[in-house]
This record gives structure tokens, sequence and C-alpha cells, in this order.
């Protein structure tokens, strides 16, 4: 096993709350990511799902620090050093930053239209003064263009000649310009239509291989995540639910919640069964989360312990996490199709 | 099988498309809007018209022909009861006594014919304000042209209201100058920093803004001592139209900043260790300056509007300068309606710059962001 | 068999933009069955929702259906209407919208106004094509939200569609929707905005309703997974023509289409991890830029130069109602 990379414990994001009237009480604020951890190793993938409201994007926010913690550790190793990611502040935090870096998920608004190409994936090398020499910066910008599969004559175009899928690849070329260890990317994939998608997936997966780097890769399609992740992590209403390597979670889930999930995606096989787990009503809104264990009100097999009760974060079998109660009686084991 | 020469010149058009900057696309897409750019036409003409007043208009502001007192236009033609002529001519005038009331008045005399030439000599002026000039464009070798007649104390009308264009146009300019310069650091401040600076701004911009204008107008100018010479009073008056002006302004600037700062490129930019000032220099400012312009060119006639109406009130320019609302002051009465109707040429130039400057705002609306529809 | 409700012959829709006429939809032609489900699948710029906007002629203003298209459409009364040729303010046509084809969206946020509540804008529906009072209307409505499964439906018809959740807005547009009792359902990519699980209820949801009420449905997605989960037949459209279209069980199992293959390679399964994820290679045209011959030359593997890239391809019967229309493959006959 790989060394890891970074290290989250009882990470926790909270929104103020707007003042009701402007003399009211300052109401409870938001807890939006609610004492998460978990370990995100070199080179590796984690995928983290979640429907709306999960608080994923917010966990990747946090670790990149595009938002400020308000609680837990995050723990760097770089070089054998360990660097505390929410005590980082000012010019310490600017310097650090482009170590880590970021997808998005529309391609159209995350590159400036006034760019050029080239200045576009150049801006971390500039902007981070990481390089100064104009043709060193060129090299190694067509360098990352040409792993990213972009048609070098088109560095001197601008955003808007480019389709969807090729803008996300400059995005991919943007983010890993700079070399770093670690990059987030929400909802990459999302926006794009199928038979791209699959492209992208393949490129960050064979960028990986070449270049080592960690990603953190939220969505809220299960399947796309399977493809590219070593290990997967659910999220529900501010928590984590589950987090087990990809084998486990997809074909042994111990958590009702990845469970009823997995049921609910529709499959191409028109063999393939789908009696999706009905869960009643919707997703509970951040601002009133339901006490005890969060998943209690649609869950299934919830009993009078899970309302009460919030389930810990407990290792129920070696690199495999989950937050219920009952997780051991749950045997949830996916056939998979013959050949 | 190669390329064909159409294909080949298709390719280099998209390649052209492709690699232009957001200036060019902006510039493209501006052109189609014909109002727009006969807006723009006519406007850079009546610049350029203010610009070179020194050659355009024939005779100084202050000019007077005492004997063509109110005097109507004096229409070149080509010909009379004495035949034609392939130069234009105009007649010439005489003076005669008013049988009835014994005041001295001039008449038109067909008998006198004053040709029409070009680039005469007139009096000495100074281009710009530095290249010294005395030719005119057009005028009489004898005599006086007025082409649109005279006020009541036998002034041009015509080189008056060129002179007068330049002097509305640029207190346009320099208002809207001010105006920015205090929006721009007035709303960046609120938009940049939020919280509760921005919270103090923007209730004192309110402040500003519930004050209504006129009395306020009155007040400032009432202010502005009697005795400042002319050109005091016209930096006063752009000051006054500026700071009246600023902010709708810099609440434009302050939400264009806030929405800006959370675009997804903004935050790549921080995320990849950009310093703040990079932030605003590379990717915040380029992309709203379109949008600043526009307002800009909006503002425009407002500070136009408000110069007039304040020097026809008699509260803004006095004479001897010259602006639109000066002149237009000359033509309050009704007598001035009914006798000199030519007095109120000045108001179609007003009313043809709000105009275009209107139309040129409505396409560079529709221009600025040339990225709305690829979407 | 049952009868036809909807035939669509020949079906082309040109737009004017600034850049010079776009045709979005092109000799576009398949029909319906009364009480079928239609799944048409294809990915942006396929021209699935231009297509059946012209069904109710919802088009902007800009477009033109062209001339030799053909929309025919079956009434309650059973006479067969050319949708194309009516005016724009033909009865038949106020029937037709809302009346007698109910439609869904992907964003219900835009076909509820947010100033009037749920109730209200289902009575006037109602009211609109049903002759009923206000007072029965209303307990049609409040009816038809308990049976899309809104909790509490007699407090949620005094509701604002600001105030319900994504997934329950969504229900409450169904509601609104099939209040009239429709006999051809449009829903246009309805499930994609919601989450998986909400997406299964919604799915869950038209199924028993359409065995329950009978109607046809239009299915409208990018997603073959939801298409194979709904529908009975599906069309594959790619850049304003249909490639391949058929029985969904028949198509997914047996595609004929590169195109459809392709797709079918490009999307992840989730029964197993290790079959590889291949790729549609290049991008898909932009509709400006329409290939010559057939659309899909361009990203197709087995391309044949000369012939592809020269010649639209005719449509070609594979095996009872499964036809697909590329030049390489086999048929059984021609048809059209």
């Amino acid at each position: 096993m790989s060394s890891p990379l970074i290290t989250i414990r009882d990470l926790e994001v909270a929104f103020p709350q707007p003042r009701k009237g402007l003399f009211g009480s300052l109401p409870e604020p938001v807890r939006a990511v609610d004492r998460v951890s978990f370990d995100i190793n070199r080179g590796e993938t984690v995928g983290l799902v979640g429907e709306s409201g999960s608080g994923k994007t917010t966990v990747g926010r946090a670790i990149l620090r595009a938002i400020d913690p308000t609680g837990g550790r995050v723990t760097y190793l770089a070089n054998g050093e360990e660097v505390d990611l929410v005590a980082l502040k000012g010019e310490k935090l600017r310097r650090f930053r482009p170590r880590m870096s970021l997808v998005f998920q529309d391609p159209y608004s995350s590159l400036n239209p006034r760019m050029t190409v080239r200045d576009i994936i150049a801006e971390p090398l500039v902007a981070a003064g990481l390089m100064r020499d104009r043709q060193q910066i060129d090299a190694r910008v067509r360098e990352i263009a040409a792993r990213c599969k972009l048609n070098l004559e088109h560095l001197r175009r601008f955003p808007h000649a480019f389709s969807g899928g090729q803008r996300q690849r400059i995005c991919i070329a943007r983010a890993l310009v700079a070399k770093p260890d670690f990059v987030v990317c929400d909802e990459s994939v999302s926006a794009l239509d199928v038979s791209i998608q699959a492209e992208i997936v393949n490129l960050l997966r064979d960028l990986q291989r070449e270049m080592g780097v960690a990603f953190l890769f939220i969505a809220h399609d299960l399947a796309v995540v399977a493809r590219i992740s070593h290990r997967v992590a659910v999220m529900y209403v501010g928590r984590f639910m589950e987090y087990a390597p990809v084998e486990r979670l997809f074909f042994h889930p111990r958590h009702p919640y990845t469970h009823a999930l997995l049921s609910a995606i529709p499959q191409t096989d028109p063999d393939a069964e789908f009696n999706p787990i009905r869960l009643e009503g919707e997703i509970p809104n951040p601002l009133s989360v339901p006490t005890g264990c969060r998943f209690h009100t649609r869950c299934p097999f919830a009993r009078d312990r899970c309302r009460s009760e919030a389930p810990d974060w407990r290792e129920i079998e070696a690199d495999h996490f989950v937050a219920c109660h009952f997780a051991e009686e749950f045997d949830f084991t996916r056939s998979r199709p013959k050949g | 099988m190669p390329p064909s020469d159409e294909q080949l010149r298709e390719q280099k058009a998209r390649e052209k498309y492709y690699s232009a900057s957001q200036w060019t696309l902006i510039w493209w897409r501006f052109r189609r809007h014909k109002l727009a750019m006969v807006g723009a036409t006519v406007l850079l003409l009546m610049a350029f018209l203010g610009l070179f007043a020194e050659f355009f208009a024939p005779y100084g502001p202050t000019a007077r022909s005492s004997s063509y007192l109110s005097g109507p236009p004096q229409v070149p033609m080509f010909c009379d009861q004495n035949g034609c002529s392939l130069r234009p001519f105009v007649h010439g005038t005489r003076t005669e006594r008013d049988p009835v009331t014994l005041r001295a008045r001039s008449v038109l005399d067909p008998e006198l014919r004053r040709y029409v030439q070009f680039f005469v000599p007139g009096e000495p002026g100074r281009l710009l304000g530095f290249i010294p000039n005395s030719t005119r464009l057009f005028g009489l070798e004898d005599g006086r042209l007025h082409l649109w007649g005279t006020d009541s104390l036998g002034r041009d009308v015509f080189s008056r209201t060129i002179y007068a264009t330049r002097t509305s146009l640029s207190i346009g300019v320099f208002g809207v100058l001010i105006s920015f310069f205090l929006a721009l650091t007035i709303g960046g401040i609120a938009g940049y920093f939020s919280g509760w600076i921005d919270y103090l701004i923007q209730r004192f911009t309110e402040i500003i803004r519930v004050i209504p204008v006129i009395p306020l107008y009155m007040g400032l100018a009432a202010a502005m001592p009697r005795e400042w010479s002319t050109t005091q009073v016209y930096f006063a008056m752009t000051v006054i139209l500026g700071a009246v002006g600023w902010p709708t302004l810099a609440r434009r600037i302050r939400s264009q900043l806030l929405s800006i700062r959370n675009e997804d490129y903004v935050v790549a930019a921080k995320l990849s260790g950009a310093r703040p000032r990079r932030i605003i220099a590379n990717h915040m400012l380029p992309s709203f300056t379109s949008f600043i312009i526009v307002d800009l060119v909006i503002s425009f006639p407002y500070m136009i509007l408000s110069e007039t109406a304040l020097s026809f009130i008699g509260l803004g320019l006095r004479p001897p300068a010259v602006s639109w609302g000066v002149m237009l002051q000359d033509a309050q009465s009704v007598r001035a309606i009914e006798q000199t109707p030519w007095l109120f040429i000045p108001a179609a130039f007003v009313v043809t710059a709000v105009l275009a400057f209107t139309l040129i705002g409505d396409g560079l609306r529709d221009a600025a962001d040339p990225y709305s529809e690829r979407r | 068999m049952a009868e036809r409700l909807l035939e669509i012959e020949n079906l082309s829709i040109r737009f004017a933009t600034d850049e010079g006429p776009v045709t979005p939809v092109h000799q576009v032609s398949f029909g319906l069955d009364a009480g079928r489900t239609l799944g048409i699948v294809g990915e942006s710029g396929s021209g699935k929702s231009v297509t059946t906007k012209a069904i109710i002629r919802l088009l902007p203003g800009s477009a033109t259906i062209l001339p030799g298209s053909r929309i025919r459409y079956r009434m309650r009364g059973g006479e067969m209407v050319d949708v194309q040729t009516l005016s724009p303010t033909a009865r038949a046509l106020r029937r037709m919208r809302g009346g007698e084809i109910g439609m869904i969206f992907q964003e219900p946020m835009a076909s509820f106004s947010p100033v009037y509540t749920i109730g209200n804008q289902m009575i006037e529906m109602i009211r609109l094509h049903k002759p009923l009072s206000r007072r029965q209307a209303r307990e049609l409505a409040v009816e038809m939200l308990a049976k899309v499964g809104l909790s509490n439906p007699g407090h949620r018809v005094d509701q604002y569609p600001h105030e319900l959740s994504g997934g329950m807005r969504q229900r409450a547009m169904i509601a609104m929707a099939l209040s009239v009792g429709p006999s051809l359902l449009i829903a246009d990519e309805p499930t994609t905005a919601l989450d998986v699980t909400i997406q299964a209820q919604v799915l869950d949801l038209m199924r028993s309703l359409r065995d329950e009420l009978g109607m046809a449905i239009i299915f409208i997605s990018h997603d073959l997974g939801v298409i194979n989960q709904i529908a009975d037949d599906v069309v594959v459209m790619y850049l304003g023509t249909v490639v391949e279209t058929g029985p969904v069980r028949q198509v997914i199992r047996n595609p004929q289409h590169p195109y459809t293959r392709g797709l079918l390679q490009s999307i992840p399964r989730i029964d197993t991890l290790d079959a590889p994820l291949i790729p549609v290679p290049g991008d898909i045209p932009s509709p400006s830029e329409r290939p010559t011959g057939c659309p899909f030359h361009t990203r197709c593997p087995i391309m044949r130069a000369g012939e592809c890239d020269r010649l639209a391809p005719t449509v070609r019967e594979v095996s009872p109602g499964h036809s697909v229309s590329c030049h390489l493959v086999q048929a059984a006959r021609v048809v059209a």
C-alpha cells in the first residue's frame, strides 16, 4: 500500500446563517460538512459520491482551502514534513497552493474567455511565480497540453473556439501544469456528453499513471466514480456513510444508503434486474438535520436506536469504514454477471 | 485529395475567429448593429466638427454682425429672378428704416449677389489650441454668411452651434470621467472588500441617490461665485455633474465585481496561488471593462441633458461661454419661437447627440458580452 | 396491434441564425402507437428536443418546418391532423397542447409560474380543458397530487413552487400534466436534474401512472440506462438524424449502427468494474458544421471513404421494427 498524502480528521465546515430580521438572534450555523475523516494516498483516486446537499463539493473545496474549514485537521505530507492545511494563512497558504488544484464541473465558466489557451494553461506557473522564463513556460505548457491530447496548433486560440470536451482537457492541463500532488475533480465529467465523458475519464486515468497525482473525484454518478476510483466514500447530508475500496463498496456494501444508491442506477443491460430500494421521502435539508443517524428518515431498516443515537464512524473490516449501528447484520452483496 | 481554395479560405476565416480576442469579437458584433453604427458615425462627425471648430465655423462664437440682427438663415441658392449661376450665392443685405416703427432693420437685397467661397481667410485662430489657422471652410469674400441666421445680437448661429457642440460634448466627457473615477473607487472598494465596508458604502450611496437632483444642482450652482471666470465655471460644472452621476455607476461596478468574484475562473486563479492584485488586474477587470464602457456610454446623454437643462435655466454655464444649453436660453421666449425659430437649431443637436449615444449604447450592450451565446 | 397515435415523416427543421441557416433536425421519421412508450436518446445537438417541440408546434419564431415534412397526430375523436399545416392559432392545436398532449420538462421551475400557487396553476389548466367548476377542479388537483405521491396534498396545493424540493416539484409537474388525462405525454429529460434515488422514485411513478392511465409517452433522455428502464421502443438520434430505431431490448442487445455501439461501450456499467470504457473518438460536430454524407462518418471507426462521407445512408430494416441508417449494415430489406 502506498503512503498517505493527505489525512483528514474531523473536518468541519459550517456556514453562518443570516440573522432573522435586523435584531433577531443569530441562528445556528449550518454544518455542510460534519466531522469527516478519511485518508488520500499518494497517486490514488478517492471517489466521493453523494446526492445534492450532501456537502461533497464543500469537502473538496475545504481541503483546497477555497473555503475555510471551521474545525478539524487536514494534514498534508510533503517531502517528509507535515503541513496542517487548516492552519495555513496568508503568504504561506498562497505559496502552498500550487501543490494542489481543482478541475471544475462547468468547462465554460472555468476558463477565462479573455485569455488564450496558452495563457490559461500557463497561469498557475506564472501566478504563483514558479517559472519566469518565457521559453521554459512555453515548453512546460506544450508538454502538458500534449499529454492532455490537445492540438498544439490551437494554443493561440481563445476558449470560445472549443467544445465542452476540449475545454475540459484545457482545464485538466491547467490543473496539472504545476505538477501538483493532489487534484480535486469536482463533477468534472458530469456536464459532458456520454461519448465524451468516457474519453475524459480515460485521460484522467492515464495522466495519473504517468504523473502519480492523487485525485479526489467528486461526482453524483456512481458508475463513473467506479471506473476511476481506488477507494470510494459515500456522503449523505454532511457525513460520510461508508468508505471502502471500490470493489468492496460496489459489491459488498454495508450501509443501507450505499445499497440503495447502487440499486437506483438505471442500467443499460436489459436483463439486469432493476428493483430500486424505495427510499421514502426527500433528502433532508442541511438546515434541519435529523437526530440520530441522518439517514433514519429514509432508511428501510431504521430502528429506534437509529432515531436517537448517531452511529460511530468505525472500521468494520480492514480499510472498510462505515457509519451504521447494524452494519454487521447487513449483507448487500450483489451478484456479478457471469463472464 | 488536396483542399480546394475555398476550403483553405474557410479554414483561414475560422482560424481568425478562433484566435480573435475579446475586443475583436465585440467589434465584429458591434459592426453588425446597423443603427449603432449610424449613431457612432453621427457622433464622430459631431466630435470632429467640435474639435476643429476653428476651421468649420466661419466666425468666432462672439463675433457680431451688427447689420444683421435676428437675421433669418441665408440659404445658398443657384437661381434668383436675375437668372442662374453655377456657383452658389446668397443675397446681400442693406439697411432700411421701417416705415411704421422707424426702426432700422436689415433687409435682403435681391440685387446683391454674394458668392459662397471655400477655404476663405478668416480671423486667425488655433486649431486644437495650438495649430495656427486662419483659413475657414467656407464664407463670403465680402460680408458675412449666416447659414442658420443670427441671434438678437447678430452672432452667427451656425458658428456658435459648432462651438457649443465642443463645449457640451466635452462637458459630457469630463463629467462622465469624473463620475466614472468616483464610481470605480467607491464601487470597487465596496465590491472587493464586501462585508461591513460594503454595507456602509451602500447606505451612503442610497443617501446620495435619494437627494432630489434639481434642487441639488440649484444649490451647488448657486454656490458658485458670480465672479468666477468662464473656465472656472466650466470645470465646476463638470465636477458637479460628475459628483451627482456616480451612484448608479458605482452600484453597477459593485454588483459586477461581486458576481465576477465567484466566477469559476477567478476561483481557479486564486487556487493557483495568484496574488489579489493579479486576480483583479488579469481576471476581474478585463471581464467587466466592456460592461463598464456600455454604462459609460449610456450615462453620457444624462450628462449632456443635465448640462443643457442647467444652462437653460441659467444655473450652468454663463455667456460668453457657449453650449447648447446657453444657446437655447436665448430661445426661451414665445417671441423667439414666433419670430426667430432658427434659434432652436441647437435643440436638434441635443436630440441627435442623445439619440446617437443611446443607439451606440444599445449596440454596445448587445456586443459587450461576446461569449453569452456560445453556451 | 394498437392504432397509430403519431406518425412523423421526413421531418426537417431549419433555424435562421446569425451564422446562416442551421438544420438541427434532418429528415427524421418515426411513429408511435397509442399506449406505447418511445424513448428518444441522443447527445447534445442531436435534435431530440427540437423534434418533440415540433409535434406541438412550440418551435421558436426563427424555426421553419421544411416542406416535405409531415407530422400526423390522431386526435381523440379519431381524425388524423397534419400538425405542420395547422395555423398557430388553430383550435386543434390548442386542444392538443396541454389537453391531449401533456408536457414535462427537465426544469420544473420553468413550467410553473413562481407567483401563483401550484393549485392555482393546476386548476387553471384543468378548467381550460375540462368542463369543471373551480371546486371540482381543485378536488381533481388534490387527487392528482396525492396520486403522484406528494404527502399532504391538501396542504401542498396551496404552496408556491419554490416551497417544494426538486423532486416534489417534478412530481407536481407530472401531476399537472396528467390532470387532464392526455393521450400522449412528452417528457423532456424529466429526471436529469434529479438525484438517483429521487430519479428512481420518479421513474417508478411514471411507469405506474402509464399503466394506470394507458397513455403513450415520448421520453427524451441522454441516458440509455433510463430509456432502458422505461421505454418499449427507442429512437437513437445523432446530429439531427435517426441513426437507429427499434425495440429497446433489441437495440441494446444487438446494436447495428456504429454510433449506438459506441454509445453503449462508452457508458460505464456498475455490474462489472473491469470492462474497458471505450470512448467514441473525436468531438460532436456543431450543428452549423454538419458533415456531408452520413453525419457520423467523422467519428466512425469503420468509415468507408468515398461512400460514407459522400452519400447519405438509406434506412434499412434489419429485423421487423428494427431499422438502421448505415451504409455498412447488411439489411434484410431497404425501407424507403
